[in-house]
C-alpha cells in the first residue's frame, strides 16, 4: 500500500514538474504588459551596451512592452535555435543569418507574413536588392527576415606591395594568378595569396565566388543538382592552381587573416571583418578590394536579419512586429551596423547616407572604399540562388560539407578535380534523396 | 519487531523519496523521451506533427557505412587512449611512489594537463603543430632537418588520428596517476620485502604484488575512462575535422542535418553498446572479488 502511495505521489509530482516546464507562455491582453524575448549574437560587452541602449529607447517609447534579451555566442547559435525550437521556446524576435533563415523557413518557424508586413512598412525600396534577394524564400513570396547588416567577401590587396612589383588592382582570374605567382617564395615562407582551403564553410564561401564568376552554380534553374559540368571543373582547376601560391595546409580564417596582416601575403580572400584590424594598424589607405571576375562579377556576401518566430499569441506578435519595425528604422540600423564599424556593412541606403555612419572614424578612414563595398551588395551571388529562386535545399548541401571537403581534397589533399567532383556529387545526391 | 520493521520502511521511503524523484525526473524521463524520439521523424518545430517511422532510424544508422566507420575509429581511439593513459599514469605513479625532493610540486605539475580547460590545450596543440609557424615544424624542418617539407599534421587522417590519441593520453593520464598513487601508498612494503627474500625480480614483484593490489582501481579507471572517451566530442572536434569519431557523427546528425530522430537512435545504440561493456567489466570486477 505504502509503495502504491509513494508511486502515485511520485508520478503526480513528476507530471506537475514536467507540465510546469512546458508551460510559461506570456498571456496578455492588448492593454496589459507584454514581455517578448529577443535572441541575438552580440555577447561582447561593448556590443551589448549598444543593444541595451536600443532596447531602453524602445521600452521608453512602448512602456507596455518589455524586451528580455538572450545573447548567445555565435558558435552555439544555431544549436540553441534547434533546442529552443524543439522545446517550443523560440524567442519572439531573433537575429538570424540568411542561410539559417532558410532552415527555419523549411521548419515553418518564421512568421513570414508578419516579417513581410513589417518590411513593407519600414520601406522596402531603401534596402539593397542583393540583400533582399538573400532573404527571399524559395517560393518567392514574402521575406524570411528584415536585413539589418551584412558583410561581403572579396580579394583584399596591399596596394604598396603590389605596386612594388609593378602590379595594379587585379581584376580577372589571370591577374590574380599572376600576382600570386610573383609573390610566392615558399623557401622564405612568403606566399602570393591567403586562400581558404580548410574543410569548412570558409572554403565553400571563397570557392563560390570563383565558381559563380564563371557562371557555375550548384543547382540549375529548376533546382536540380547541376555540379558536374565544364564551368565548375574550370573553376575548381583554377582554385587548385591558385592554392599552389597560398600557405600550405588547411587555411581557415585565422591563418588567412594573420598572413595578410603580417605581410606574408599581399592578397587575401576575406570578409569585410578584416577592415577593423587594418584600421587599427593605421593602414586604411593602403588596402584595396577586388572582386574576382571571369565571365561575370561575383561577390560573396551574407546578411544578418531580424525575424519573427511563428506561433506567437496576438499580443506577443504585435509587440514583436513593433520591436522589429523599431530596429529597422535607419538611425537604429545605423547604431547596429556601427557596433562593428568597417566589419558590419549597411544593407540599407538610408544607413549608408546617414550622417552618423559617414562621420564614423573607421568608415571615414576608408574613404570611397566604404561606398564601393556597400554598393557591392548588389553584385552578391551565392550557391543556390538561381535567378530569383533561392533554393532551400542549398542549406542541406552546405550542411553536408561536401563542397568544402571537395575544395580541401583538391587543394590540400592534392586529389584530382574529376574524381573529387564525382565524390562530392554523389554525397550531395545522397543527402538530397533523404 | 514487526512494527519496528514497518516504521523503518516508512522512514526509508520518506528519505528515499527526493532521490527517487530526482532520478525519475533527470534520468528516467529524458531517457524514455529519447527512446520515444528515436522511433519518429521529428521536425524541429513542435507544432508540426512527428511521423512514426518504426525502426527506420535504426536500420538507416546500422546500414550507414559512415556510422560503422565512425564506430570503428571510436573504438580504436578509445582502446589506444585508455591503454596509453592508464599505462603512463601507472608508470608515473610507480615512479612518484617514493620520497624525493620537490615531490609535491612535481605532483602538481603532473596534473596540470588534466585540470586546464580543453580549449586552451587544444589551441596550444594547434599552434604547436601549425603548418606555417608551429614549433614542431620549426624544430623538425629548420633546426634538426628531420623533414624536407613541413608535414601537414592535422590535414592527414593518419597523423591526425595519432595526434588526437596522443593528446588524449597526455590530457587524461594524470587521472590514472592520482588514482594509482593513492592505492600504491596503501600497499604494505613488507609484501615487496617478502618477495625480495623469495628472490623475485622487479617484473615479478610488479606482476605478483603491485598488479593484484591495484586491480580494483585499475578496472575502475579502465571502465570510466572508456565510457568518457567513447562519448568524446570536444577535444577531437576542436583539434581536427579529419577524425570522425562517433561523438562528431552524432552532433552532425542532430545539428547539421537537424535529424533529431536519427540522432536519438544513435544515442540508444551507443547506450546499448556501452551497457554491454559495463556489464562485462562489472562481472570481471566481481570475479576479482571486488564487485
Amino acid at each position: 500500500m505504502k509503495f502504491k502511495i509513494m508511486s502515485v505521489a511520485l508520478i503526480f509530482l513528476l507530471c506537475m514538474t514536467l507540465s510546469a516546464c512546458s508551460g510559461g507562455n506570456n498571456k496578455a491582453g492588448a492593454d496589459e504588459n507584454v514581455t517578448i524575448e529577443f535572441m541575438h549574437s552580440s555577447v561582447e560587452q561593448e556590443r551589448l551596451a549598444v543593444i541595451n541602449k536600443l532596447v531602453d529607447k524602445f521600452e521608453k517609447e512602448n512602456p507596455n512592452i518589455k524586451i528580455k534579451q538572450i545573447p548567445v555566442q555565435e558558435d552555439s547559435y544555431n544549436t540553441k535555435i534547434i533546442t529552443l525550437a524543439s522545446a517550443g521556446k523560440l524567442p519572439a524576435v531573433l537575429e538570424v543569418g540568411q542561410d539559417y533563415a532558410k532552415v527555419m523557413d523549411k521548419e515553418q518557424l518564421i512568421d513570414k507574413e508578419a516579417v513581410t508586413k513589417t518590411l513593407d512598412e519600414a520601406g522596402k525600396a531603401d534596402f539593397y536588392e542583393g540583400a533582399l534577394k538573400l532573404m527571399t524564400p524559395e517560393d518567392g513570396n514574402g521575406y524570411t527576415g528584415i536585413p539589418i547588416s551584412g558583410w561581403v567577401q572579396g580579394i583584399w590587396f596591399n596596394k604598396e606591395m603590389l605596386a612594388s612589383k609593378g602590379f595594379d588592382e587585379p581584376k580577372t582570374w589571370d591577374d590574380v594568378l599572376k600576382v600570386a605567382k610573383a609573390f610566392t617564395d615558399s623557401g622564405s615562407k612568403k606566399y602570393g595569396i591567403g586562400l581558404p582551403t580548410v574543410e569548412g564553410g570558409f572554403s565553400e564561401q571563397a570557392f563560390s565566388q570563383f565558381a559563380l564568376s564563371n557562371n557555375a552554380n550548384v543547382l540549375d534553374g529548376k533546382g536540380k543538382l547541376d555540379m558536374n559540368k565544364k564551368a565548375m571543373k574550370e573553376a575548381l582547376t583554377y582554385y587548385k592552381e591558385l592554392a599552389k601560391y597560398t600557405m600550405p595546409g588547411s587555411n581557415d580564417t585565422t591563418e588567412v587573416k594573420d598572413a595578410f596582416m603580417n605581410g606574408t601575403t599581399p592578397m587575401a580572400v576575406y570578409s569585410t571583418y578584416i577592415l577593423p584590424s587594418v584600421h587599427a594598424e593605421g593602414d586604411a589607405d593602403n588596402i584595396g578590394f577586388a572582386i574576382p571576375q571571369q565571365k561575370t562579377k561575383a561577390v560573396y556576401g551574407t546578411v544578418s536579419a531580424i525575424t519573427i518566430s511563428s506561433g506567437l499569441e496576438d499580443a506577443q506578435k504585435q509587440a514583436a512586429e513593433k520591436f522589429t519595425a523599431f530596429l529597422s528604422e535607419p538611425e537604429n540600423m545605423t547604431d547596429w551596423v556601427l557596433m562593428s564599424p568597417g566589419g558590419a556593412q549597411p544593407v540599407n541606403k538610408a544607413v549608408t547616407e546617414n550622417a552618423v555612419y559617414q562621420q564614423n572614424e573607421v568608415v571615414k578612414s576608408f574613404g570611397d572604399l566604404s561606398t564601393e563595398i556597400a554598393t557591392s551588395f548588389n553584385d552578391i551571388q551565392v550557391f543556390g540562388l538561381v535567378g530569383e529562386k533561392n533554393y532551400v535545399k542549398m542549406g542541406d548541401i552546405t550542411s553536408s560539407g561536401a563542397i568544402s571537403k571537395l575544395v580541401n581534397d583538391i587543394t590540400v589533399g592534392g586529389k584530382s578535380v574529376d574524381s573529387e567532383l564525382k565524390t562530392a556529387e554523389k554525397k550531395i545526391k545522397d543527402v538530397l534523396s533523404k | 519487531m514487526k512494527n519496528r520493521g514497518k516504521s523503518d520502511m516508512k522512514l526509508a521511503m520518506v528519505l528515499l523519496f527526493p532521490s527517487v524523484f530526482l532520478v525519475l525526473l533527470l534520468v528516467a524521463y529524458p531517457m524514455i523521451s529519447n527512446i520515444k524520439i528515436s522511433f519518429f521523424d521529428l521536425p524541429i518545430n513542435p507544432r508540426l506533427d512527428a511521423t512514426f517511422v518504426g525502426l527506420k532510424n535504426y536500420t538507416d544508422i546500422l546500414t550507414d557505412v559512415e556510422f560503422i566507420k565512425s564506430l570503428g575509429i571510436t573504438v580504436l581511439y578509445m582502446i589506444l587512449a585508455v591503454a596509453g593513459s592508464t599505462a603512463l599514469g601507472l608508470a608515473v605513479a610507480i615512479f612518484f611512489n617514493r620520497p624525493f625532493k620537490f615531490r609535491k610540486a612535481a605532483r602538481s605539475l603532473i596534473i596540470l594537463s588534466y585540470v586546464t580547460p580543453s580549449i586552451s590545450l587544444v589551441f596550444a596543440w594547434k599552434y604547436m603543430f601549425n603548418n606555417g609557424y608551429g614549433v614542431i615544424n620549426h624544430l623538425g624542418v629548420d633546426v634538426f632537418h628531420l623533414f624536407d617539407k613541413a608535414p601537414l599534421w592535422f590535414d592527414n587522417p593518419v597523423s591526425s588520428f595519432i595526434l588526437v590519441v596522443l593528446f588524449a593520453i597526455w590530457r587524461y593520464f594524470p587521472y590514472a596517476f592520482i588514482s594509482f598513487l593513492a592505492i600504491l601508498q596503501t600497499v604494505d612494503s613488507s609484501l615487496y620485502e617478502a618477495a625480495e627474500i623469495d628472490g623475485a625480480s622487479t617484473w615479478e614483484k610488479f606482476k605478483s604484488v603491485t598488479i593484484p593490489a591495484i586491480m580494483p582501481v585499475l578496472i575502475t579507471i579502465i571502465t570510466l575512462r572508456s565510457i568518457w572517451l567513447f562519448y568524446m566530442f570536444t577535444d577531437v572536434y576542436l583539434l581536427t575535422n579529419k577524425v570522425n569519431i562517433i561523438g562528431i557523427y552524432l552532433y552532425e546528425t542532430a545539428f547539421a542535418f537537424n535529424d533529431l530522430g536519427k540522432a536519438a537512435s544513435i544515442s540508444v545504440i551507443l547506450f546499448i553498446i556501452l551497457s554491454i561493456v559495463i556489464i562485462a567489466s562489472r562481472k570481471r570486477v566481481k570475479f576479482n572479488g571486488n564487485g
